[in-house]
């Protein structure tokens, strides 16, 4: 008898470690690459209810953790969660919530708390920075119970309000045409007056997460500053000169980025730069922290195809 | 180049964090199916010759040189990142075949429909390159060779098929491509 109520006790515990288990799915981050990075989230995600995220980042050959990811505007991982309705938006790190433990530096698992409020389909984007270069991850997430269509229909928009604060957004050429650099002035006022009071908010003036319609050619990016001009003006003569060096674009970039951040758009504007690689429809989220306080604008750009003849679809 | 101008993180480059980040979320190679040093590869090699053994006159047979290039593609660097360097030539031989036949296939006088996947067709190239300037760096060093052998066809078929397309097509891809070489760069500085 003593042995049969040992057996039933070992078994229902096992039976609730496997649910712990069970209930957790691991996501691989696309695309493959010298990094393997790991997503890991309940099966079944409910709306407005938290949930952990954890991320992992390992080497794909030998299946080692990415020890010691560079710290890259103030956070080892940048994460990025749409939906892809494009109606919310996230910007978040582990760092947000909790202060780095040795272990995690060592073993590059990275958790935050986060609470989907809305069902459907939803991509999380994730940067890390190891070795010479960052990469970019993927997630697709499915929140709630059903099948979800996501059919916004997205219009152009340049004008974003959020709380007492409006964003205007700006180009400097009539539209935005794909492959070409465009500059983007975003111009913020705090009941119509000028803000002039913008912070660096981790590291920057700007943050800017965009992505396509399709959920494709994310790009994150932040204000134009001089020194960026500048590297652009030398871009500029090396496209006419035909002269392609990118080892001397290389070497500029690593003067510019090798200056402290500091702040040098107090507002009302901030300029940035793009180049849109293809033609579509994009959502830029925009943000940036007068008086220290972070908001998020929401912008959709309709980019042409370079070629005025004929656009390029994907087949 | 690339892209990637950001500011901060002290002497070092970040492509994807910054102004410019042309390949995410691009599609990756397909999966590879049967491979070379598999007994039955030679029925597979025939049947896609079959298909492809009528003239690439059609929108479809392009589609179709397409993807046996992309198999091809996915063949190689499979082989490549187990370390096996055996099949190299056939695939190399492979994969320029069909991009060879392809590019050939485009004319001046095509319609819409053509130029408008000739431009797909070049932006896939590039996308080739990249993803190649991206799995060496999971593969054995001593592979490098044939992954730059790899990403020189492309390279040949790429400038082809381009030559052809319109000067605003051909000067948007300027930062795509400064992204490739920039990424090769880097991949091959690496260790």
């Amino acid at each position: 008898m003593f042995r049969w109520s040992r057996l039933l006790i070992v078994a229902i515990l096992l039976l609730l470690g496997s649910c712990t288990e069970d209930n957790q799915q691991k996501i691989t981050g696309q695309p493959p690459g010298p990094y393997k990075m790991t997503l890991t989230a309940p099966h079944q995600i409910e709306v407005g209810k938290e949930v952990i995220l954890t991320t992992e980042i390992k080497h794909s050959d030998s299946g080692m953790p990415v020890k010691n990811l560079r710290t890259l505007h103030e956070r080892r991982v940048h994460n990025f969660i749409t939906n892809l309705n494009f109606t919310n938006f996230s910007h978040i790190h582990h760092e947000d919530f909790n202060a780095l433990k040795d272990d995690q530096i060592e073993s590059a698992r990275l958790s935050f708390p986060y609470t989907f409020p809305t069902p459907g389909r939803y991509r999380m984007v994730s940067e890390f920075t190891d070795s010479k270069r960052s990469w970019i991850k993927h997630f697709n997430i499915e929140v709630g119970d059903g099948a979800h269509t996501n059919d916004r229909h997205l219009e152009e928009t340049k004008t974003s309000v959020v709380q007492n604060y409006k964003g205007a957004l700006s180009f400097s050429s009539q539209a935005p045409l794909a492959g070409s650099p465009i500059e983007m002035v975003i111009n913020v006022s705090r009941d119509n007056l000028p803000v002039r009071d913008l912070k660096l908010w981790l590291g920057s003036e700007a943050h800017v997460a965009i992505w396509r319609d399709d959920g494709k050619y994310f790009g994150h990016t932040h204000a134009y500053t001089p020194t960026m001009k500048q590297m652009m003006e030398g871009l500029a003569h090396q496209e006419k000169s035909h002269t392609n060096n990118s080892k001397m674009i290389q070497d500029m970039m690593v003067r510019m980025m090798s200056q402290p951040s500091e702040l040098i758009f107090e507002g009302p504007t901030i300029p940035i730069i793009y180049v849109f690689p293809q033609p579509g429809k994009y959502v830029m989220y925009f943000e940036c922290a007068p008086n220290g306080n972070p908001i998020v604008f929401q912008f959709i750009i309709n980019v042409l195809p370079s070629t005025k003849i004929w656009p390029t679809h994907e087949h | 180049m690339v892209l990637a101008i950001s500011l901060a993180a002290p002497g070092y480059i970040n492509a994807g964090h910054g102004f410019f980040n042309s390949f995410e979320g691009v599609p990756w190679l397909p999966e590879p199916g049967l491979m070379p040093d598999q007994f039955v590869y030679f029925i597979d090699e025939a049947i896609e010759k079959f298909q492809t053994s009528s003239h690439v006159d059609s929108l479809d047979s392009k589609k179709k040189h397409l993807a046996f290039a992309e198999e091809k593609l996915a063949e190689g660097v499979t082989l490549l990142k187990n370390n096996n360097t055996s099949h190299h030539a056939r695939i190399e031989k492979s994969y320029a075949h069909y991009l060879k036949n392809l590019n050939q296939s485009f004319s001046i006088n095509q319609n819409a429909d053509e130029t408008n996947y000739q431009q797909y067709c070049a932006d896939r190239l590039l996308q080739h390159m990249y993803i190649l300037s991206i799995e060496v760096l999971d593969s054995d060093r001593s592979t490098a060779k044939h992954f730059l052998t790899l990403n020189e066809i492309a390279s040949e078929h790429y400038r082809g098929l381009i030559e052809n397309l319109s000067r605003d097509f051909f000067d948007s891809h300027f930062f795509k491509k400064e992204e490739v070489k920039w990424s090769w760069e880097i991949a091959l500085e690496a260790d």
